[in-house]
């Protein structure tokens, strides 16, 4: 081990413990939310489905919003890491870290989302029993779980130069269980070019493999819809509009989760302006393709003459109307002045222009399922009146703030376990001179 | 002392005659309230069944109207009487069943009784329990012979019935006054081809064309006298005769019977259609096999740290 | 001498003997629900369909038990059933959907059938629409259930296996007749305990599933007309097997393709190619107005028919 790695090993041991007050305040905090979740779904599971909002038209509700919303971030998480990786860029090392973790993480939490939609709990093991496969709903579980597993091997193989350099840190000041599992972990890895040589081919490998399921399995999410009758949903750009969407979002999560981690671990040394400029403008291109994907749908509905079509427009520029502007305009147009102009573009406002583009992209996901289930092709009568609209109700809020409270829980104890930052191979120097301007 | 007795046998008098007011009154009131109870009075029909093979039948159905629905009234015995409702006369008596309905089958040799008029009266009386009071229905039944052809002239396809009864003077007369209609036995109910009224003993339809059948093209056809006054209902039929159109049979994909097609493979049915298997274990081999190679890589790693490790025991000066 | 009959007990009868007789003869053709009786009871005399005597097991007479979750998969053999309304005698009188929800032990928000009030342009008349399922014969509720809960059996009926169904309510936003509902809580019906579950009478409903409109099978079993069929005070729905080419609403039985030729029958939203087993038959010559549908309805309802065309216009202009 160099001297380069020694400090960079000294410097970010630190993050791994969880002794700091701090930290375990807020651990703490996370499994309270974590347990509100919990409770959320121990009631449903008592009262029924009758608790939630939804009802015989809008079927699906926030749950699936939810759970379209967190497959999709981790779809820009695998994206943009196995591009970056294909690409060997250098400025790409500080970050990747950060994107595999999303992805996982997030496509771990997902599925928690739409097990909760389920109506029989106890059923579920009938999707591998009994499964159908002309059915959209077995294509996502074949490929989520495809999925997860090929996300969690990518992880794993960044991790095992990282365990091992942990694993021969002398100083390392963590509980002696945890340096058992570093060695154990890391597989003897060592770093010579026999090991590299097989772990860069096995990385090569998965990263190419994992864009093409990232895009695969996207889409089949998004043919979950769109093989549908309902109209709002018929479309035959869902697929690739699905996978635009996911990866912007996911793309203003990872800005927002640098500038998150650059504060607490004070790494301004090693994600720079720089970085987020490139991620920004990686933002921008995809608000672009958002953007324009956004209108061509909306375009060709409302152009053209169909009544069931002219029935969700107006459904959605009325009722929605402040939804809409958010998710559409806002989402679109914020990011892109942000960043598009280099005179406003700081570390804060394109975090900033980020996380509108987070926000507007739930709306967006709440906009494509929602007010279609609400204009079915024969108008909802002869039900009751509260069959008309979708409200959520607290125990879709309290599942909600549960599961993101799982996902920060999962991102922190990911963090604990292994440094941010790669540790290994070619560890970026410490750029002393820079730190004092950088911010 | 004359008075006194007088008074005495007086007083008595009344007394016995009150008494008797008050039981009497009290025997009315009782006697009355059992009246006043109130059974309710359920309704009975009796009809004649002369069906094919010349099987003949008296049903009874005893039901009650409640809600305007019919409930049946189960479990209770009714009698059938030749004639008047008293004992020489009885039939039988059967119980209803669970649809409140009692038949009684006349054998196959029994000749009916008939009278000057050439009718017998049959009876059919229920006699009351606690709820029901006592009901009775009575028939009369005149006796026919009943015969369907069909056939088939230059193309033309006809149904044709002809009745008899007996006459005053035993010989088989042609009956006149009834009408008859023409039915093909469907699933549910019957559908009705056609009626026409007996003329000389005899009536005739043409058969419609178009009429589904079987697979083979067979229909039956029944021909009924419905509720005729004398006759009862009658009822003639013929059974497979190739009159109708064929249910078009598809061939080569259907699953469970010849008539219905359900495709061997669909979208919606069990079973997928074979692109979709074939392509789904191309792409998920594909896929896996890379997660295949990768996990040996893996494996290869902790053998190669074995074999160091194995090295570095023989070796011990060797440094890294 | 006065005979003491009215004109339905004749009529049943003739239903009835004519199943007695067709049960004997059609015994041999149903599945193992109708042929092995529980235990051997008392035996009743039946005529054959030929005229000869069958001794028939007495539990037999008029009963087919519905069929088990597995034996629901075959349909009836040798029929395909298909339903034809009458727009122009429809009154929005409810019947049909009181007696279904009787049957299926549906709660009161809960309907199987629906009545919709449709206009089929501006200047139209509107008129009344009882839609229950359409048991398509291309149906996208049962290509897109994961778990095969929703199947079509051989006699075109489409059935929900609650037993098998895990309440992900895709087949809910597959069908884009919206014909399927939800059990959204846990329903507590008194004597539903020993009722054995099947598919074919949809009781007792399982929390967490997707019901709707069964065509009633088990009525179907024992060549009994669905309870929408027989209760509609006007006769607006027929029923009956395509293959018999005959239709019938529980008074008259006509032809079912002369029916559909002569009164022009059509399926709703037939472009979208579900293959739709109900047909419709345009409400032309109707014998009184529509409003009287509106007559003698209770708020709740009224309300329900609020966003419907007539009314929407109505408010508007």
């Amino acid at each position: 081990m160099d001297n380069n790695e020694l400090n960079l090993l000294r410097e970010f041991s630190p993050q791994l413990s969880t002794k700091s007050r701090l930290v375990k305040g807020w651990l703490l905090f996370l499994l309270f939310a974590f347990m509100l979740g919990l409770f959320g779904l121990y009631m449903q599971i008592i009262h029924g489905h009758a608790i939630t909002g939804m009802r015989d038209y809008v079927v699906w509700g926030v749950y699936i919003v939810n759970f379209i919303f967190f497959m999709g971030l981790s779809y820009a998480g695998a994206l943009i890491s196995g591009t970056l990786h294909l690409m060997k860029t250098e400025w790409r090392k500080p970050i990747m870290r950060m994107a595999e973790i999303l992805t996982v993480v997030s496509l771990m939490i997902g599925p928690l989302f739409i097990i909760l939609c389920i109506g029989r709990l106890d059923r579920l093991y009938f999707l591998v029993l009994h499964g159908r496969i002309q059915s959209p709903i077995t294509w996502d579980v074949i490929a989520i779980s495809t999925d997860l597993i090929g996300c969690l091997l990518y992880l794993y193989l960044s991790f095992i130069p990282d365990f091992a350099r942990l694993r021969d840190f002398k100083e390392l000041d963590v509980k002696s269980w945890r340096k058992k599992m570093y060695s154990v972990l890391s597989l003897g890895y060592q770093d010579t070019p026999e090991y590299n040589k097989i772990l860069n081919r096995s990385k090569n490998v998965m990263a190419a493999i994992i864009i093409a399921i990232a895009i695969i399995v996207y889409s089949v999410l998004a043919w979950i819809f769109s093989v549908t009758l309902q109209p709002g949903w018929h479309s035959t750009i869902f697929g690739p509009y699905f996978v635009i969407a996911a990866v912007y979002s996911g793309t203003g999560l990872l800005i927002i989760i640098m500038w998150i981690y650059r504060k607490i671990y004070h790494l301004e040394a090693y994600i720079t302006k720089s970085h987020f400029v490139k991620i920004g403008v990686l933002l921008l291109i995809l608000a672009a393709f958002f953007g324009y994907f956004t209108f061509s749908e909306y375009l060709t509905k409302w152009y053209g003459s169909e009544s069931n079509d002219a029935v969700l427009i107006d459904k959605l520029f009325e009722e929605y109307f402040w939804m809409f502007i958010i998710s559409n305009y806002a989402g679109v147009i914020i990011p892109l002045v942000v960043i598009g102009f280099p005179k406003l573009r700081t570390i804060n406002s394109i975090t900033f222009a980020a996380f509108v583009s987070v926000v507007a992209l739930w709306y967006n996901r709440y906009l494509i399922v929602v007010p279609t289930l609400e204009s079915p092709y024969l108008p909802i009568q002869d039900s009751r009146a509260e069959y008309l609209y979708y409200a959520p109700t607290w125990v879709e809020l309290f599942t909600s703030i549960g599961g993101v409270a799982l996902f920060c829980l999962f991102f922190t104890l990911a963090s604990k376990f292994v440094p941010i930052i790669e540790v290994s191979g070619n560890a970026p120097k410490k750029l002393e001179t820079k730190t004092a301007s950088q911010s | 002392m004359k008075t006194i007795l007088i008074y005495y046998i007086w007083t008595t008098r009344t007394k016995i005659i009150i008494v008797l007011m008050a039981l009497t009154t009290i025997f009315c009131y009782t006697a009355f309230s059992q009246n006043a109870k109130k059974r309710i009075n359920p309704r009975m029909s009796l009809d004649y069944f002369n069906l094919e093979d010349n099987s003949r039948i008296l049903r009874a159905s005893l039901y009650v109207i409640e809600n305007r629905e019919r409930m049946p009234i189960t479990n209770e015995k009714i009698y059938f009487y030749l004639g008047d409702a008293s004992e020489n006369n009885m039939l039988d008596s059967l119980d209803t069943n669970a649809d409140g309905i009692a038949e009684y089958t006349f054998s196959e040799d029994y000749k009916f009784p008939i009278d000057e008029d050439r009718k017998v009266t049959i009876t059919a009386q229920f006699n009351g329990n606690k709820t029901y009071s006592q009901k009775s229905a009575d028939i009369d039944i005149k006796e026919i012979l009943m015969e369907l052809f069909l056939s088939e002239i230059n193309g033309v396809k006809s149904i044709a019935v002809r009745g008899y009864e007996q006459g005053n003077k035993n010989e088989m007369v042609p009956i006149e006054d009834a009408n008859v209609s023409f039915y093909i036995p469907r699933y549910f109910n019957d559908q009705l081809i056609g009626k026409s009224e007996f003329v000389d003993g005899r009536s005739k339809i043409q058969f419609p064309e178009n009429m589904a059948g079987d697979t083979l093209g067979n229909i039956s056809i029944i021909a009924r006298i419905e509720d005729h006054e004398f006759y009862g209902n009658v009822e003639r039929k013929v059974a497979n005769f190739r009159w109708g159109t064929t249910i078009p049979i598809e061939e080569d994909k259907s699953l469970m019977t010849i008539q219905i097609t359900i495709p061997t493979r669909a979208l919606w049915h069990t079973n997928a259609p074979l692109w979709m298997i074939i392509t789904l274990i191309v792409l998920l081999t594909g896929v896996w096999s890379h997660y295949v190679y990768v996990i040996i890589n893996l494996f290869r790693l902790k053998n190669l740290s074995k074999k160091r490790a194995n090295n570095f025991r023989m070796s011990p000066e060797d440094n890294n | 001498m006065a005979k003491k009959k009215d004109k339905t007990s004749r009529r049943e009868f003739f239903n009835s003997s004519i199943s007695l007789g067709a049960t004997a003869l059609f015994l041999s053709n149903f599945t193992s629900s109708c042929t092995d009786p529980k235990e051997p009871g008392e035996k009743v005399k039946v005529l054959g369909q030929n005229g000869e005597l069958l001794e028939v097991d007495k539990s037999e007479l008029h009963y087919c038990k519905p069929a088990t979750p597995e034996e629901s998969r075959q349909g009836i053999p040798n029929r395909k059933f298909v339903m034809v309304i009458d727009l122009s005698r429809c009154r929005n009188a409810r019947i049909c959907v009181e007696k279904c929800q009787e049957a299926h032990h549906l709660l009161p928000g809960q309907e199987f059938i629906r009545v919709y009030l449709m206009q089929r342009s501006e200047k139209s008349t509107p008129y009344w629409f009882p839609k229950p399922c359409f048991h398509c014969n291309n149906p996208l509720c049962a290509s897109v259930c994961p778990v095969g809960a929703t199947y079509k059996r051989s006699d075109g009926i489409v059935l929900v296996d609650n037993e098998r169904c895990i309440g992900c309510k895709f087949c809910m936003t597959g069908c884009p007749y919206n014909a399927r509902i939800f059990m959204w809580e846990k329903l507590e019906v008194e004597n539903e305990k020993d009722i054995e579950y099947s598919p074919e009478t949809s009781i007792p409903a399982r929390e967490g599933t997707v019901a709707k409109c069964d065509f009633c099978p088990d009525l179907l079993r024992n060549k009994k007309l669905p309870h929408c069929v027989a209760a509609c005070p006007m006769g607006a729905i027929y029923f009956g097997d395509i293959n018999e080419d005959s239709v019938t609403n529980g008074e008259e039985t006509v032809g079912f393709t002369e029916l559909i030729k002569n009164y022009d029958g059509y399926r709703h939203l037939e472009n979208l190619g579900t293959d739709p087993s109900v047909y419709y038959l345009p409400a032309t010559g109707r014998l009184f107005p529509f409003e009287r549908g509106l007559e003698d309805k209770d708020e709740e309802l009224m309300k329900r028919y609020e966003n419907s065309p007539y009314f929407k216009n109505k408010n508007n202009g």
